[in-house]
């Protein structure tokens, strides 16, 4: 996306307030969008269902625990038509040729699907007919195996923080028609932390800004399933940079006796994304670096006597950025000069010598690769 | 003989208006990583598909609230419901994914528009006409309040039809010229010279120079 052109105009009132951040009552309807969303992932997407916990990204993780009790349920929930009208219309239209009925007209009530996150596993088929009506039961963290139930294991939907379902569960809402398809153990075998897939990792922050060169600690907490520290454990440090095609394994930390490993990314150059992963797909929210590029302005006059030639250097933009300098009038802000980084990081321009002594505002603007970054400057008159 | 010393550093500080700590243009993280959030959506990650549709969910709404005259939120939460469905078959980058998405919503809205015309809805309650709304406050009023995003969305709503979906679609979708010229039939230079002379008729109103923004 390039907004060059419409760099005279991002400090208006009226384009900040046409792009500025979303209210509440403009994501009202998040909530309908991610059932949808995970009703209609595929099955292999629903092994990597919410197992995030970032200190940073409290309203994600939040939604992450509410919300999960909703996705926990929603799938199942959507073919008991037992939930909310919206969401039970949204499914609907998902996964209606599947056979999730439209939301029933007496509909009442969400409690219980907030009030029984945990109850639900999903199977990994999703059926085509309507589950038979069954009574739910609560899973106990402690439950055993029942030897009758063997085979692959059901995906299912962790609550961090939460208990584990049961996997001797018999009385879930299936949502297969048929017999056979069983709701089935987890046969991972649990060590002194538990099921390491239930396990939840922190990150600390979820965006932080930083000059070019300078570096940022990261921090996580590696968590079981009963909220207890996960000690001595690996945990990889990946780093994502704006272009690159994928991520990149930047360290590998053991956590301490409290569950923590922090790791300090140095000389940071352009924008990143951390994530800390401990493995079994449990991995933290991606926590963002920003990189702010450092611009220096000098300036000298020029040979002609009129003019001002000024220079900037951008240390942290990359070739090709456009640069601009504005300054302020009675009318607004008014383009003076517009250029782009050449293979130095350097763009110069020419600006007539003012006939009062006059401030200048240098921009870079934000790009994948780095934030905005911007100073201000005086030129005085010539002679 | 060459003259250094034309720069008064003392008077390097951030202008009062690009302040160094948040520069109003900076772009969000959510905006910077789209890629990585898309990329994650992809694979079935809930909080890729949450910063996708916290990202875009609130311009997608300002675009058709620009483009449609009601109904906005179900146009939105149908475009969303395609979006769902059709990730999986999904290929390109963020640009390239806001681009469908606001294809994806212009579709839906003229859907909707021929769903309304053909069975137009009879009003009982009183309807804001929109033309009738006071657009230049007072001079006092306008000293005391701010511009806000629903104001702005109006102010935009002023423009002829097709220039107000070229101005939604630059500035609130965040779209190149060249993407938007795709979408309305124009060429990328059109869009350019009308979205620009747009801007610096609403720019230059009363009611929008010199005054704060709210949400």
């Amino acid at each position: 996306m390039t907004q060059d052109d419409l760099t005279p105009w991002q400090d208006t009132p009226l384009v900040q307030a046409l792009t500025t951040a979303g209210t509440p009552a403009e994501l009202s309807g998040e909530d309908g969008a991610m059932a949808a969303f995970r009703a209609s992932a595929p099955s292999r997407r629903r092994r990597h269902v919410v197992r995030f916990l970032g200190t940073g990204m409290t309203s994600v993780a939040l939604v992450g625990v509410v919300g999960t009790g909703v996705a926990a349920a929603t799938a199942a929930a959507a073919y008991t038509r037992s939930l909310p009208e919206p969401v039970q219309s949204m499914v609907h239209d998902v996964l209606g040729p599947i056979g999730v009925p439209a939301p029933h007209p007496q509909h009442k009530s969400k409690q219980h699907l907030l009030t029984t996150p945990n109850q639900v596993a999903l199977p990994e088929s999703v059926s085509t007919a309507a589950p038979p009506a069954t009574t739910q039961s609560t899973p106990t963290p402690s439950a055993t195996p029942s030897p009758a139930v063997k085979g692959k294991q059901s995906p299912t939907v962790i609550i961090p923080g939460a208990v584990s379902p049961s996997p001797s569960v018999s009385g879930l809402p299936s949502p297969t028609p048929t017999a056979s398809v069983t709701p089935t153990p987890t046969p991972t075998p649990t060590g002194p932390a538990g099921d390491p897939s239930t396990w939840t990792i922190s990150a600390t922050g979820s965006r932080l800004e930083v000059r070019v060169h300078h570096g940022v600690q990261v921090s996580g907490t590696l968590l079981d399933a009963d909220g207890n520290p996960v000690v001595d454990s690996p945990v990889v440090v990946r780093v994502h940079l704006s272009g690159a095609a994928g991520w990149q394994r930047e360290a590998v930390r053991r956590t301490d006796s409290s569950g923590s490993i922090q790791a300090y990314l140095d000389d940071l150059t352009e924008n990143t994304v951390v994530v800390l992963g401990a493995g079994h797909h449990v991995h933290s929210t991606p926590l963002r670096i920003v990189v702010r590029p450092v611009l220096t302005v000098s300036a000298a006059p020029a040979t002609d006597g009129t003019s001002y030639l000024v220079t900037v250097s951008a240390d942290g933009g990359q070739p090709g950025d456009a640069v601009s300098i504005v300054k302020k009038t009675p009318d607004g802000w008014v383009v003076v000069g517009q250029a782009t980084l050449d293979d130095n990081a350097t763009a110069s321009f020419s600006i007539p010598a003012p006939k009062h002594k006059r401030g200048f505002v240098v921009q870079l603007p934000a790009t994948k690769a780095h934030a905005i970054s911007s100073d201000r400057f005086v030129l005085e008159p010539l002679g | 003989m060459r003259q250094e010393a034309a720069l008064d550093i003392r008077a390097r500080r951030p202008a009062p208006t690009w302040a160094a700590g948040e520069p109003v243009a900076v772009r969000s993280a959510a905006e910077d990583d789209l890629d990585v959030a898309l990329a994650l959506a992809r694979e079935g990650d809930e909080v890729g598909f949450l910063t996708l549709y916290r990202t875009l969910q609130p311009r997608l709404l300002r675009y058709l609230r620009v483009r449609t005259t009601n109904g906005a939120d179900d146009v939105a939460a149908e475009t969303w419901l395609h979006v769902v469905r059709d990730l999986n078959r999904f290929h390109g980058n963020a640009d390239d994914f806001r681009a469908w998405l606001f294809t994806l919503a212009r579709h839906r809205a003229v859907d909707a528009a021929r769903a309304a015309r053909a069975r137009p809805a009879i009003a009982v309650a009183d309807v804001t006409d929109i033309a009738s709304v006071e657009l230049a406050p007072s001079a006092e009023a306008q000293a005391l309040e701010r511009i806000s995003t629903e104001h702005a969305l109006r102010l935009v709503g002023t423009l002829p039809a097709d220039v107000a979906e070229m101005v939604a679609l630059r500035v609130i979708a965040g779209l190149d010229a060249n993407t938007v010229g795709e979408i309305v039939g124009k060429s990328a230079g059109a869009v350019r010279v009308a979205v620009h002379r747009a801007l610096n008729s609403l720019s230059g109103r009363p009611d929008v120079s010199a005054v704060e923004v709210s949400s």
